[in-house]
This record gives C-alpha cells, structure tokens and sequence, in this order.
C-alpha cells in the first residue's frame, strides 16, 4: 500500500520536477533557441507533464468516472482545442515576446493538452482513436509541407531555415509514428512489448551470468 | 411457380434483418448513381459524337461529376458488399455504418453544389494545380468547395474502415491474423476469404486516406492563400496514390460478392488456399505501390521509381485476379449451377476485371503510355474494369440479396436485359480503345469530325449500355420491395 502510494506520488514529483526543469531559463532558452526544438521537444514535454500527472489514479479517478467526460470525447476536445490554437505559428511566437502568452503556454500543455489527453485517451472508442491518430499522420504532412511552402518567414523569431528543417523533422516524424500506430493493430501488441521482452531476457541473461560468476 | 423457376440461392448464415435491409438499401443508392453517371457519360459521348451540342464548361462539369459520382458509387456499392458479408464473422456497428453513409451523402451534397452551383470542372482527380487555376471559368470558392466535398467523403470512409478494422481485431486478435499470415507461414486456420479480403482492404484505404486527407488540405489550404504553393509532382504523386488505391479497393470489396454469392450455387465453398492468401498479400502491398504507371510521363519522376510502376503493373495483375478467375472457372466446372441473372452478372463482373487489366498492362508499359496516356484507351482500361467489372459485381449482388431464398428464374426479359448490358458495354468499352488505339485524345469536350464517327458508335453502345443497366435497377428494387413486403 505504501508502495503504491509511493509510487502514484512519483508521478506528481516526476510531472513537477520536470515542468519546473521545463520553465527553467537555461532550459527555455535551449529549447527555444529554435523551431524544431521549440515545437517537437519543448511543447511535447510540457505535455509530458500533464500525462504524468494524469498518470495519479487519484486525480484520473475524478475525470474518467465523470459524467460530462463519457469516451473521453470532452477531454479529448479540449485538447484538441488547445492544440489548434498552439499549430498557429503566431502563437508560438507571441509565447516568445509576451510574458503571459508565455505563462499560457507553460500551463496550457500540461493542463488543457497531456492531462486531459491521458484521462480521455484510455475512455475513447477504437474509431475515435483511430480517427484521431489519422488525423494527426495527415496533418503532420500538411505541417511540414505548410512550414516548406511558406514564402515568407511565418515566426518573427524564427529564420525560414528553421522552417525547412522543422518541415524535414516532421517528414520523419510522420514516418516512425505511421510505424508506431500501426504496429498494434497489425501485429496485436505493442512495439513497447518487444522492448520489454527484449529487457526482461537480457536481465535474466544478467542474472545467469551473475550466478554462474557467484 | 413455374417448371423453370429455382429457389434463387441463400444461405441461413447470411446476415438478415436490418443488417440485410441497411446493405440492400446502400447498394441501391449505389446504382441509382451507377444508372444516373452512366445517363451523364452517355450524354457526353453524344457531344463528342457531335449529336448533342453543350458549352464547353458544362461538358467538364459532367465530365467531373460523372467521374466523382462513379467513383463514389463505386466505394459505397463496395463498402455495403464488404460490410454485409462480414457481418456474416465479425460483429460490426450499424450505427456506425449509418454514420459513414449520412456523411458520405453530406459529402455527396457538398460535390454537387460545387460543380452544379460553383461551376467546378476540374475532373474528379483534382489535380492540382487545375483546382484553384480553372482561367476564370470558376472562382476558387468552387474549388474549396469540390475538396470539402471530397474530405467529407474520406472521412466518411475512414470511419466506415475504422469500424471494420475494431471488428476485425476484436475477432482474431490482430490484422494479421485476419489477413491469413498464421495460415500462410504456419498451420494455423485460414480465415474465410471475406476476411482476408477486408483485411487487405481496410489496411490499404485507411493508409491511402491518409494520403488523400494530406492532399486535399494542402489543396484547400492553397486556394485560400495562393502564395503557398504545392510541388506539382508531390501533388500528383499523393493524389494518385489515394485515387488508385481508392477505386481499386472498391472492386477488391465487390469481388467478395463472388466470393460469398458463387459457393451458394454451385455448392463449393470458396476457400482460403495457401495460393488466395500469397495473392491478397502480395495485392496488399503491390496496389500501393504500382501507383507510379499514371506518373509516366512526369519526367521529373525518379526512373527507377517508373521502372518499379511498370514491373509492378504487370504483376500486379496475377496474384489476385488470376487466382480468382481460375478459381471462379474451377468452382463453376461441372457443378449443375442453375444460371440466373445474379450468377450471370457475378460471372461477368469477374471477366470485366480480369479483361480490364490487359489493357490497363498494355498502357502500363512506359514506351506505349508516352504515346497512349492521354488518349481514349484510358477511358477504355478502366470503363472495361469498372463498368463490365465492378458494376456487374454489385449489380450481380444487388439482384441477389434481394432474391435471396424467392423463387425465380433467369427469363427471358432479363436475359435480353443482360445481353443489352454485356454487349453496350462491350461495344463502348471497344470503341474507347479503338479511339485510343487511333490516338483519339481523351477529357476533349470537342473533337474533330474526322474522330467523330468512333463516339458516334459509342453513343449508340452507351444507349444500350444505359437501357440495360435501369433494368438491372428495376430488378433490384422490385427484389428488395418483395423482401420488405415479405419482412
């Protein structure tokens, strides 16, 4: 029991620890420094935080058994939402020249897009999910494409370079979750089992090796 | 009941009730469009044929809409197939399917205002950059509209595949399994061939909308702001590469009518050999990737990737098609089936698609296309396989299902109904491919007196092609009004 509290309590620690190494200004200034890194490390980290702290039964108990969140449509809404407005190039780049758009941003991630995404991801239908990571293969296509195609530069603090290897960066990026997604309902497990398996056998290999040396 | 009459085949497996009733109903809004499409390209031949005179713009706004409304009649005749027959093994959502449909008829609405108000005649392949540089002859608001229209349509597939893919899992646990692999590398139990078919199917569209949503946002996203432009050749390369794995996965989902229909007449179950699950693996990744035959003369495509289309284009053929016709031909030998309309129209359907894909080889060798893409023998390769092909397919199963276990027989009436069918069909498709053969240009609102004649014939053909085909309607809907009267 102890354990487990423990453990439910290592993800609060963990989703803090790292939003606050996150708004760290040695931190933000490394991950903003440019647009890849600002759009495909720092956004999905701060969502990362939100996951993790949805990951505590305790506050998942509340949203997955509420009334208003059935399928998880509502908290997947929201974060849709709260995507949409955080895809608009102007966005990011206010969250770079104003202190509250800034604050929003370090906020929104975690609270209105990884939170809610981890409460309502487990509760939605198969074709919601499906239709969902669809959606995002497509529009990740139509991302790169849009950052490529821009005759001017979109962000006042980002060079057009930044742009095309942004739009490089989303090509691969559509390509290993293309994998990823469909890797379950081809093979009916997941690729994290492979990983696991493949860690489970090399620590009884250990274990083996230990003894045979004890 | 007279001497002649047979008990038209069924099976106590078959899904009945509203399963049956929502099928028969898709089925038949898919051929009114069939019947509707084919009255439009028959008054198009007549203009090239020079009986019928209509402006320019308005011959391209039916040339689209014939070609978008055969399109999706042809993947909602397929899709109402596929989803009636695997209701026979999985468990799959009505409430879902009547999503799919609601929003593929909003889609439909959409395309129509479109080209009938907007005025957009930029053929259904929206290729760009056509859409948004139409010469003033339509705004881009038109165009926008066509590719709202048209994303509705995808996502209305989308979650019709999405449902079958759940479905499909649910039952074997993975995409794989259904698909045959255990059976095919190991001694596992094969699948039905329905299942497999699905399979294929479901992975190939849903990957191909994928493709197509990317487009079509690009597309919408350039017409509104003009300064983005879109490679032409990543256009092209996206747009068919959705465009041709979308229609042929149409006739992959109407061939299992054969698959299911056949067996109940010649009493031999259609099986799941070791050869039918090489073949819907092989199609599964070969119809992907032979896309690149309509790219041959884009010389700014890699040659390897051109070769590739051509060596693929004349395999591609064998695993599926010649496993089923040699099948088809095998379960049929000397089996006492009692030919009827549907049997017929099944049996023709698999000629039409198998005799289709010859031309299709012939335009698919890189030194013949240079010389014959944009000439009538296009038109001829996919009206063969769709129109003797996939439309008997569905027709063959829209007669059937609303058939099904009344007593009937292949009269008269239909057997000169069917004749007009085969032979209107066979003397348009002829004549498209001798017109192509004497490099007539294809998609011309005009031609030259001089090509005239080859139209002239085709309208006559196309007369009897249309005649032929209403009475396939009629017999569909009077089977499925003696069913509802009969529920």
């Amino acid at each position: 029991m102890a354990l487990a509290r423990m453990g439910h309590n290592a993800f609060l620690i963990g989703g803090f620890a790292l939003w606050l190494f996150l708004v760290l200004p040695g931190t933000t200034d490394i991950l903003e420094a440019n647009l890849p890194s600002h759009f495909l490390v720092q956004l999905p980290l701060l969502a990362l935080v939100g996951w993790l702290l949805g990951c505590d039964p305790r506050i998942g108990r509340v949203f997955r058994t509420a009334d208003w969140n059935r399928y998880g449509i509502t908290g997947l809404v929201l974060a849709l939402l709260a995507l949409l407005f955080w895809m608009i190039p102007r966005s990011l780049d206010a969250s770079l020249i104003d202190g509250c758009m800034a604050v929003a941003k370090y906020f929104s991630f975690p609270l209105l897009v990884g939170l809610p995404l981890r409460l309502s991801w487990p509760a939605a239908p198969f074709f919601v999910k499906g239709f969902l990571q669809a959606n995002l293969l497509s529009m990740i296509v139509f991302l790169a494409w849009l950052y490529h195609a821009a005759p001017v530069q979109l962000c006042n603090s980002y060079l057009r370079e930044d742009q095309l290897l942004l739009s490089q960066f989303l090509i691969k990026i559509f390509f290993v979750l293309s994998v990823i997604f469909a890797f379950k309902p081809i093979f009916g497990f997941s690729p994290t089992r492979i990983l696991s398996r493949v860690s489970e056998q090399f620590g009884q290999h250990l274990v083996r090796y230990q003894d045979g040396h004890s | 009941m007279s001497e002649s009459d047979v008990i038209i085949a069924k099976d106590q497996t078959m899904p009945t009730g509203q399963v049956s009733l929502i099928a028969r109903s898709a089925i038949l809004i898919a051929s009114l469009v069939f019947v509707l499409m084919m009255a439009v390209g028959l008054l198009l031949r007549s203009v090239q044929g020079g009986f019928v005179t209509i402006a320019p713009d308005m011959f391209y706004k039916l040339m689209t809409l014939h070609g978008v409304g055969m399109v999706g009649a042809a993947g909602l005749a397929g899709f109402a197939v596929m989803w009636y027959f695997l209701n026979k093994y999985v468990a799959l959502s009505k409430a879902m399917f009547l999503a799919f449909l609601g929003t593929f008829l909003i889609g439909v609405v959409v395309i129509i205002g479109s080209i009938m108000i907007g005025g957009f005649g930029g053929a259904w392949t929206f290729l760009y950059p056509l859409p948004v540089q139409s010469g003033g002859v339509w705004e881009a608001q038109a165009a926008i509209l066509f590719l709202v229209g048209l994303l509705l349509i995808g996502v209305a597939f989308l979650l019709g595949y999405l449902d079958v893919g759940r479905a499909l899992i649910k039952e074997y646990g993975s995409l794989a399994k259904s698909i045959g692999w255990p059976a095919l590398f190991g001694n596992a139990e094969a699948p039905p061939p329905t299942i497999v078919a699905s399979t294929a199917v479901t992975i190939v569209n849903v990957i191909g909308t994928v493709a197509g949503a990317a487009i079509i946002l690009m597309s919408i996203f350039n017409a509104i702001a003009p300064t983005f432009s879109v490679d032409a050749l990543l256009a092209k390369n996206l747009t068919y590469f959705f465009g041709h794995v979308f229609i042929n996965a149409s006739i992959y989902m109407t061939v299992m009518a054969v698959y299911e229909i056949v067996p109940l007449y010649t009493g031999r179950a259609w099986k799941s050999s070791k050869i039918f699950l090489i073949g819907w693996t092989i199609t599964l990744f070969m119809v992907m990737a032979v896309y690149p035959h309509h790219l041959f003369q884009d010389l700014a495509m890699p040659p390897w990737l051109l070769v590739a289309g051509q060596i693929g284009s004349y395999v591609s053929g064998i695993p599926v098609i010649a496993i089923t016709t040699l099948a088809l031909f095998g379960y049929l030998f000397k089996s006492g089936a009692r030919w009827d309309l549907s049997l017929s129209l099944l049996v023709l359907g698999v000629f039409g698609w198998a005799g289709g894909v010859i031309p299709a080889i012939i335009d698919g060798i890189i030194s013949v296309n240079k010389v014959m893409h944009n000439t009538m023998w296009v038109p001829g390769h996919f009206h063969f396989y769709l129109l003797i092909g996939m439309v008997s397919m569905a027709f063959g199963f829209m007669v059937w299902i609303g058939r099904q276990g009344t007593a009937s027989a292949f009269r008269g009436v239909e057997k000169l109904s069917f004749a007009a069918y085969v032979i209107g069909g066979l003397g348009l498709v002829a004549m498209f491919l001798i017109s192509g053969a004497n490099s007539v240009p294809r998609r011309w609102a005009e031609h030259l007196v001089q090509w005239q004649s080859y139209s002239q014939l085709a309208t006559v053909f196309a007369v009897i092609t249309v005649l032929g085909a209403i009475a396939m309607l009629f017999y569909g809907i009077a089977g499925a009004a003696k069913t509802a009267t009969k529920t």
